[in-house]
């Protein structure tokens, strides 16, 4: 193909350079450290300026304390590897059905100056979402 | 029936791996019964895998728990029709459901090209066996549908309640319909390359399978927006999460291709880019049942790690150097003699289109890869989330829209721009007009004001169009004007047919446009008798109410609905607790209309009698899917094969509408 027409890399180089711009502007403004519950106060892993970060951890069983009524949840997110390293978590706002005890949680935010992190989005997983595990009737595994 | 199962997955396996093989021994030592033999041992593959389908639809409805995959998916209360869903819920069944598509594609695909393709066909066969060898070969070796529990249960797990609604039956099997639509396309296009054949025969032989693929992406997608809306309870109905993105990019690149073919059909040019896109749009699906099934990028849509990852990164990796190895060695026969003679013609726009849709889908697959990408180099994962994604595609999309307008309005090869300042002119005073208009109106926000008006500007200028060539058609055939309507769109389906697609694709935008900008939000706890005013709504509640199903429980807030002071229903907003998966599931009550959804959420309730409302107005929501079922019915339409033998005009296509109906009506009278 032939694109020798300079009219062509005009447009070409004045698309190419919209797309980079966009790009930039979007990619610079929405980056957000994803961390573990253990990372959230390293510095070598919350690398990014931005005090707002995403947060995984397990959800504490009997640590969710919710009113039926309004919608502030407070519950204990810890790490999902080491339980005794925790942080406590409020969250304002429609919880997702599959939230739970004991499940993965993703929390955006950051901590304020008590060290409570102040939640504005709140994800639930649980490894078996959509793929449902074996009964656990029976004595197989 | 287990054992049956289990043979007839062996058996494909075989057919598939037999049908390579001969297939290519056929093709280096052209021996035409090796070739006969390869096309059949596909439709036993076919033959296989529908007895293998059937034998596990039964054990789902029957609810045969002496099967893994059974005992996974469903429960004894479970209806029939969700039992019968759960072939495509899980990770065997899905890949069944994959396979077995292909094979079937893979027959009509012989069958169609019986007599035509000849030199084409061994390679289309090979290629589609080797695709089939993997996805069998999973089928037998790792994820077996049928393999046994190995000891008994009486109830079985259960569907995941999210998953018990018709929007998430149809979204997984209509995407499968477009991914494995996709590889009919794809191996074409390799069989063009190894055969050096790459003239435009292998395109307009798949034009109606990557239409086909298309549509089947698309609405499956559209589903998926749709349950998300319905379903999840939050309101909105994409959220760029890696496993949507993984669905949309394929899409993407292949809207592209579909446009840019034409290009080739019509001025034998950008022949590499073709054969590239639609290579990048299969290795796009591979990658998206990658992301899916790896469990490798954090996504909401997780389906359990699996080993299958590993495999599905390598067959990508042999998917690529293949096709790369073939496209680089042919670059030679795929250069063009021609070249773009003007950036005012409509080669230059659809090559613009093209340009910033892959732009888009390049930028939204660092997005989605970028968390792997920046753990793997900084050791920490970084994402960018829905504003990134956003940021670009918003005015990628305004600018597309642009294009779609302005694309009708200019001719093959160079446009005069007096001439194009000519058909520009009634489009222009619509979108001025519309823009003024939604300004008084109240809109602001530049993106929003482009996206609605420009959207206005696109349908005017394919009115337009309708308007012109039914003109012609009356003035030199002497057609009454539902006469040459009919017979334009009918005689040129896909060139009207795409404009079809394209004032389906303009409502939908106009729906999200209005649904993401100028959605309004409130919550309020109510007691019995309360009040909560939302814009012109007014919605009192009457009560609770809590009862069991055999599946469930479920508490139900009645509210009563008044809008401007009118009655105008009952809204049921509940939450129901599922029993056996220990779910809870909200369930949103929905109340639309042409303007807008007004969308409740139960938040809470206590036993006082009290509960906690959510309610959201959602404007403009129902046109995405209106769009939708425009787009179908339009994409059907323009796929519809014509009365007219093909054999006689094998490249006819639509003209430029206005100046050669009379030549071509004249042309058709004498033959037919």
């Amino acid at each position: 193909m032939n694109f020798k027409k300079p009219k062509f890399i005009i447009g070409f180089t004045i698309i190419l350079i919209a797309l980079g711009t966009l790009f930039y502007l979007g990619a610079s403004s929405s980056m957000i450290a994803y961390l573990k519950v253990r990372d959230l106060n390293n510095p070598q892993k919350n690398i990014l300026s931005s005090k707002v970060v995403k947060v995984t951890g397990t959800v504490k069983p009997g640590s969710i304390k919710s009113s039926n009524l309004n919608s502030t949840l407070k519950f204990i997110l810890q790490d999902s590897d080491s339980a005794n390293i925790s942080i406590p978590v409020v969250f304002n706002g429609t919880v997702p059905d599959n939230f739970r005890s004991g499940n993965i949680a993703v929390v955006r935010g950051e901590l304020n100056a008590d060290n409570v992190f102040i939640a504005n989005q709140l994800q639930a997983k649980c490894p078996s979402k959509y793929e449902a595990s074996v009964p656990d009737k029976g004595d197989g595994k | 029936m287990i054992i049956v199962g289990q043979i007839s997955l062996a058996i494909a396996l075989a057919m598939a791996i037999y049908s390579g093989v001969v297939s290519v021994i056929g093709i280096r030592n052209r021996l035409g019964q090796f070739l006969e033999s390869g096309r059949r041992s596909m439709f036993s593959a076919f033959t296989a895998l529908s007895i293998a389908m059937v034998l596990l639809s039964l054990a789902l409805i029957t609810k045969d728990y002496s099967l893994k995959y059974v005992a996974e998916h469903v429960s004894n209360s479970l209806p029939s029709f969700y039992a019968f869903s759960a072939l495509w819920s899980g990770q065997a069944g899905s890949l069944l459901l994959w396979s077995w598509l292909l094979t079937l594609f893979a027959s009509i695909v012989i069958i169609q090209n019986k007599n035509k393709n000849l030199e084409l066909m061994p390679y289309v066969v090979a290629t589609l066996s080797g695709i089939l060898i993997f996805f069998v070969s999973l089928l037998v070796f790792v994820t077996n549908p049928f393999e046994t529990l190995g000891f008994t249960v009486t109830q079985g797990s259960g569907l995941n309640p999210l998953l018990q609604n018709p929007g998430m039956v149809f979204h997984p099997p209509s995407l499968y319909l477009g991914y494995v639509g996709f590889a009919i396309p794809f191996s074409f296009a390799i069989a063009a390359l190894i055969t050096r054949k790459l003239d435009t025969q292998w395109i307009i032989s798949t034009r109606r399978w990557a239409l086909f693929a298309w549509l089947a992406l698309g609405v499956g997608n559209l589903i998926g927006a749709k349950w998300a809306y319905v379903e999840l309870g939050w309101g909105g109905f994409w959220g760029w999460d890696p496993v949507e993105n993984a669905s949309f990019m394929p899409w993407l690149v292949a809207t592209a291709f579909l446009h840019s073919v034409m290009i080739q059909e019509r001025r034998d040019m950008l022949k590499i880019w073709n054969v590239s896109l639609i290579v990048f749009t299969f290795i796009l699906t591979i990658f998206g049942t990658f992301i899916t099934r790896s469990g490798l990028i954090a996504s909401v849509h997780s389906f359990g790690q699996s080993q299958l990852g590993i495999l599905f990164l390598g067959f990508l990796g042999l998917i690529i150097i293949f096709s790369t190895y073939f496209v680089y060695t042919r670059r030679k026969d795929l250069k063009s003699r021609y070249h773009l003679d003007s950036i005012l013609s409509r080669e230059a726009s659809f090559l613009f289109n093209n340009l910033i849709l892959i732009g888009a889908v390049f930028a939204i697959l660092w997005g989605t890869l970028f968390p792997m990408i920046s753990e793997a180099v900084r050791g920490t994962k970084i994402t960018v989330g829905a504003p990134f994604f956003n940021t670009i595609t918003v005015p990628i999309g305004i600018a597309l829209i642009l294009l779609t307008g302005i694309c009708p309005l200019i001719s093959w090869r160079k446009t005069s721009a007096s001439n194009f300042a000519k058909n520009f002119r009634i489009p222009a005073i619509v979108f001025f007009s519309s823009f003024i208009i939604l300004f008084i109106a109240g809109i602001r926000g530049f993106y929003s004001l482009m996206a609605i008006s420009l959207s206005i500007f696109v349908i005017s200028t394919i009115i337009l169009e309708f308007y012109r060539g039914t003109a012609a058609r009356m003035k030199y055939n002497n057609e009454n004007l539902f006469i040459g309507f009919k017979n334009l769109i009918f005689k040129y389906r896909r060139r009207y047919g795409g404009y079809l697609i394209h004032i389906g694709m303009m409502v939908i935008f106009i729906g999200i446009t209005g649904a993401t900008v100028f959605k309004v939000e409130k919550e309020k706890v109510l007691r019995k008798g309360d009040t909560l005013t939302i814009k012109n709504y007014k919605l009192t509640f009457l009560g609770t109410d809590d009862f069991k199903t055999p599946l469930a429980e479920k508490f139900i807030a009645t509210l009563r609905i008044e809008k401007d002071g009118k009655y105008i229903g009952i809204a049921t907003p509940s939450k129901e607790y599922y029993y056996l998966q220990k779910q809870t599931s909200t369930e949103v009550s929905i109340t639309s209309s042409f303007k807008e959804d007004l969308y409740l959420i139960l938040a809470g309730g206590d036993d006082t009698g009290a509960v906690n409302i959510k309610a959201k107005i959602n404007p403009l929501i129902g046109w995405i899917w209106w769009g939708g079922y425009i787009l179908f019915g339009a994409t059907i339409f323009t796929m519809w094969p014509s009365k007219k033998k093909k054999k006689k005009k094998p490249l006819q296509r639509p003209g430029d509408g206005k100046v050669n109906t009379k030549e071509l009506e004249s042309k058709n009278k004498v033959k037919v």
